[in-house]
């Protein structure tokens, strides 16, 4: 029988502690976390599979807590 | 003045900052909220940033609801005090009726706050219906499968939550299966499988339609799903996609049907083709075009400037 756990993959992103030291800290003077103009870096944490993006899933703002 | 709403983390913002400059922008992180002052009275919201910016009542023009994260939901497994956790529920609460009192004075551009809860998967599908092709789909619990043909249908997640205690990011990504193995005590989201040349995502910015093509022969041989694969691996790929006249216009009514300003659809593309699989209405889109070589970034820049006028998402009753 095929279970839920049966069809888990992990799935593939970037760490948030990686993010972070590319990015440096938030910066509230500039209101930005990456400072730099290479894009590539912003693609990549921009990728639906990325940690941060929130693409997946559909709870954002759960609204069942207000 | 442009209110964002979103967390630290989230890079669009530091794109979309970096394209319209910090002049007449306020961001918002939840991820931060002890860094912000805020008060909301009769006398209206206002919030203080610590570079000293200030957002009121009567400076905000536009709201847009990015990414706001608690963090339970950003960083998983964090212990909060059980203080800080009540605190960051009254402060969410409040955060959300500020959108509520933004997007009543119809301030609110683009993303839908909580679309998912109006028109979520399963209302997709049917409204969809009237449009596009749609894999025919049952998301069921403990009724037996109808027989079918080994591989002919997917199991996909609805809300794509991750599996375990240590939130290690496993997830169930759309997987070829036999319905006559699933075990009938749990809850399963099939789709008939469609057997497609060309992975189509198109981007809806209120007016204007971006769509974007990815070949599926890059990865078909290890997974189905281009999400399931790796951040770095893929988003070079994605190529832009002429769409038919007559996809526009069914595109333009499957969003007028669901009163949606934004959102990124997916298609399948097999055989001329194009059979709809979601639409996500506040998915990520900046990925393919962070350089803003092909309008999509440059169209979003423009719809929330503060220096253009605010075209607002539709008012909820």
């Amino acid at each position: 029988m095929i279970t839920i756990h049966s069809l888990l993959r992990s799935k593939q992103a970037i760490s948030r502690t990686r993010l972070a030291a590319e990015t440096g800290d938030y910066d509230h003077r500039s209101m930005k976390r990456w400072q730099g103009n290479d894009t590539a870096l912003v693609r990549l944490t921009m990728k639906s599979s990325t940690a941060f993006d929130g693409e997946a899933k559909n709870n954002e703002g759960d609204r069942s807590t207000f | 003045m442009l209110f964002l709403f979103s967390n630290s983390f989230d890079t669009t913002v530091d794109l979309l900052i970096l394209k319209l400059g910090g002049e007449g922008v306020f961001r918002y992180n939840f991820d931060l909220w002890r860094d912000y002052q805020f008060e909301i009275s009769p006398e209206g919201f206002r919030f203080e940033d610590p570079a000293g910016r200030v957002a009121t009542d009567g400076n905000v023009t536009k709201f847009l609801w990015r990414k706001p994260s608690r963090t339970a939901e950003m960083f998983p497994g964090t212990k909060l005090s059980a203080e800080d956790t009540y605190s960051e529920k009254e402060l969410w609460y409040a955060l959300c009726e500020v959108a509520n009192l933004l997007w009543a004075r119809r301030k609110v551009v683009l993303a839908e706050p909580f679309a998912d809860m109006r028109v979520g998967k399963l209302v997709q599908l049917q409204a969809a219906r009237d449009f596009f092709d749609v894999p025919p789909y049952r998301m069921s619990l403990g009724v037996p499968f109808p027989a079918a043909g080994k591989n002919e249908f997917v199991v996909k997640s609805l809300t794509s939550e991750f599996v375990g205690e240590n939130s290690d990011q496993a997830m169930l990504f759309t997987s070829r299966i036999d319905p006559a193995e699933l075990t009938l005590k749990a809850p399963w989201m099939l789709q008939q499988y469609v057997a497609a040349e060309l992975d189509v995502t198109v981007q809806v910015v209120r007016d204007r339609l971006f769509a974007f093509e990815l070949d599926r022969s890059a990865f078909l041989d290890r997974t189905i799903d281009w999400r399931s694969l790796g951040a770095d691996e893929l988003s070079e790929r994605w190529r832009p996609h002429a769409l038919p006249l007559e996809m526009q216009d069914s595109i333009f009514a499957f969003m007028r049907r669901c009163e949606l300003h934004f959102g990124r659809i997916d298609f399948l593309c097999g055989g001329g083709r194009y059979h709809f699989l979601e639409i996500n209405p506040n998915g990520q889109w900046a990925w393919l075009d962070a350089e803003g070589r092909h309008g999509l970034l440059n169209k979003v820049v423009r719809e929330i400037s503060p220096a253009t006028p605010c075209v607002p998402i539709p008012r909820r009753a």
